[in-house]
């Protein structure tokens, strides 16, 4: 009987899986949040690419998670092919680097549009809110110029990776891109 | 489009080897495990890259990790590595007894912040006078244009007749707006920096501030030139000595007692001055502010800002924190003021400073070390960023230490031994000298130390033994007297 119940219940779901691509400056706390997603903890990380699956509200989403590092930078054009969403990370502490951020998130968009299986979604996290001198969502979406990417869905979510503020209403977006495209 | 990754690039092998062959950099400095491959340019430091990704977790305004292979570096970035060093760090953690915490609280800790403004600032002055130096409109090409608008140039002629000049010369920069003597040489010029008063050249009119130009009527190339060939040349010898005029005021300011420091660089060093416990300039930056305001060798700090008579140690503590501009009052070495008046006594590198510290034979990267007091140190050279190889030629001139000599050797059996002595910065030291060979009448004895081959310097004891046994002859072999 129990069989046949968990047989009937998991027909009832159509599976759904989805592609995510997490890129962002070196440092600026990816890892973080992948494993924050998967494992509901805050791990100690070394820069590194990083493939995780993990169900989110009835969606498996193998997330890709792309260093940082300069050379690195090079080769996040390639990942991008059968990518549903793209998430980028940006430090809302490092006001230094925000030129870097938004130049390599240009950049990145720009080549993409030659790539005909490109995600028509973006979604920028804005990590580190928890610390002290972070700029706010709304700040830094305007310092990042999304208003010139007419041409995408594009959406901003302020988080702090430790806690987990802000993650879930982030992936809840990239869940419905992911939906939208499968 | 932005300008940091416009200039940032990717270090070169040379470069990471030379971070790499800083003191302590063999080692991660949180672990320990070796090949450590990710720099922190906030506090120059190397860590492997599980401490870098513990670092990482700071955040970067507390530690800034950038992989030597992966990432793109700045100069500033470079240069902070160079002026930092894991034992350097790890040293000063000692110190402030904090070297046992863990990761997250070491680096979160005032001191570490102490120690992060200070390498900031050490880079930033750095690279400020590195821009200087490269604003500086290149000199005419032209031998001609030493005579140009400011500057009038005199020619006279000195009979030498017996072996000694009668003079001390030393290595300068030739004066501003006028081009090195030969586009062969080094770029320096042989500077007449004191004339003994019953000496050949007093009698011919030498003046301190004079430029020996020629010799025999053939144009010296610059200062090493004349230093190895004059003590050869056989007399009747006839010097040719140029002044230039029109440049006096700037060059020989007014020395005063009391002197106006802004922001920057002092321009000066200062030592305990035996019983008194004194703070005595040891040393002064040629072109710093302290040259400017007439600030000489052997002056005695009297009064810093409000502060009467401050011992060393006062002077020490208090003098990087106090607000510029800042008047210090010195009491001048010679006593009555009227005594003190040789014109270039500040503008030029000085010649009696017997006691400065052996600075020149320990690598500037050492000596140019960040941490407390930092801002005394402004007149040592400052490595160069490997990346500028022209830039090595720069640092020949920029500081003198009266207590090194150029040995010259001709063919033949050297006449002395040398060997590495390892330390902090191993070093090649003369062991063994022969009574009568080249060395010996060189002026070569026993402890003096090996620090430059032909115009360079801070070589390894690989190469300069490789270059004194297979080069060609003459080999120019700058030394310093041990201490």
């Amino acid at each position: 009987m129990g069989i046949l119940f968990s047989i009937f219940s998991r027909r009832m779901y159509i599976i759904l899986e989805g592609r995510l691509l997490m890129l962002g400056l070196d440092a600026v706390g990816k890892t973080i949040i992948l494993y924050k997603l998967k494992l509901g903890e805050v791990v100690s990380t070394i820069p590194t690419i990083n493939v995780e699956r993990l169900t989110y509200k009835g969606i498996e989403l193998t997330v890709w998670e792309i260093g940082g590092q300069d050379k690195i930078r090079q080769l996040w054009l390639h990942y991008l092919t059968d990518t549903h969403g793209l998430i980028f990370v940006v430090d809302s502490n490092d006001q230094t680097r925000l030129d870097d951020a938004r130049y390599e998130l240009h950049k990145l968009l720009h080549q993409g549009t030659n790539f005909a299986t490109t995600p028509a979604s973006s979604c920028t996290f804005i990590s580190k809110q928890d610390l002290p001198h972070a700029l706010s969502a709304t700040n830094l979406a305007a310092k990042l110029d999304f208003a010139s990417l007419r041409t995408r869905k594009w959406y901003v979510q302020a988080c702090a990776a430790t806690t987990g503020v802000g993650l879930y209403e982030g992936m809840d977006w990239n869940g419905q891109g992911a939906r939208g495209d499968v | 489009m932005n300008s940091s990754s416009v200039q940032a690039q990717s270090l070169p092998a040379a470069a990471i080897d030379r971070v790499r062959g800083i003191a302590g950099n063999e080692a991660c400095i949180d672990c320990g495990c070796s090949e450590p491959d990710w720099g922190d340019v906030l506090h120059g430091s190397l860590h492997c890259i599980q401490c870098a990704g513990q670092h990482r977790s700071l955040g970067v305004s507390t530690s800034f990790c950038r992989s030597l292979t992966m990432d793109n570096w700045t100069e500033a970035n470079l240069l902070a590595m160079l002026l930092g060093g894991n034992k350097q760090l790890k040293l000063f953690f000692r110190r402030q007894r904090i070297e046992n915490s863990s990761i997250e609280v070491l680096y979160k800790t005032k001191q570490a912040a102490y120690y992060r403004d200070q390498l900031a600032l050490q880079v930033e002055q750095t690279l400020a006078k590195r821009r200087a130096e490269t604003s500086k409109p290149p000199p005419p090409l032209k031998r001609s244009s030493s005579s140009s608008r400011t500057l009038r140039a005199e020619d006279f002629d000195v009979e030498v007749t017996t072996a000694s000049l009668g003079a001390s010369l030393t290595r300068a920069l030739p004066p501003p707006g006028v081009a090195p003597l030969a586009p062969h040489g080094n770029g320096s010029m042989a500077l007449v920096t004191r004339v003994k008063s019953d000496g050949l050249a007093a009698r011919a009119g030498v003046k301190i501030g004079d430029y020996v130009v020629a010799m025999n009527g053939r144009s010296v190339a610059d200062y090493d030139e004349f230093v190895s060939l004059f003590p050869r040349c056989p007399r009747p010898l006839r010097l040719t000595v140029r002044r230039f005029r029109g440049d006096e005021p700037e060059k020989a300011p007014e020395p005063t007692d009391e002197a106006e420091f802004d922001e920057g660089p002092l321009g000066f060093s200062i030592e305990r001055d035996g019983l008194a416990r004194e703070a005595r300039v040891s040393k002064v930056a040629p072109g710093g502010q302290a040259a400017a305001a007439g600030v000489a060798v052997g002056d005695v700090v009297v009064a810093l800002g409000s502060r009467e008579t401050p011992t060393y140690d006062v002077v020490v503590a208090t003098l990087p924190l106090l607000p510029r501009p800042l008047v210090i009052k010195f009491k001048k070495r010679d006593g009555p003021p009227a005594a003190r008046s040789a014109p270039s006594r500040a503008a030029f590198p000085l010649r009696n400073t017997k006691k400065n510290p052996p600075l020149a034979a320990t690598p500037p990267v050492a000596a140019a070390a960040g941490g407390f007091g930092a801002s005394f140190r402004e007149s040592i050279t400052v490595p160069d960023v490997p990346r500028d190889p022209t830039s090595t030629k720069h640092s020949l001139g920029e500081f003198q230490d009266d207590c090194e000599f150029d040995a010259t050797f001709d063919d033949g059996p050297l006449g002395m031994r040398i060997e590495e002595r390892s330390g902090l910065v191993p070093i090649t030291v003369v062991t063994h000298v022969d009574d009568t060979g080249q060395a010996y009448e060189a002026g070569v004895r026993v402890g003096c130390v090996v620090i430059g081959l032909n115009g360079e310097r801070y070589l390894s004891h690989a190469h300069t033994t490789a270059t004194l046994r297979h080069a060609k002859r003459p080999v120019h072999v700058r030394l310093r007297h041990s201490d």
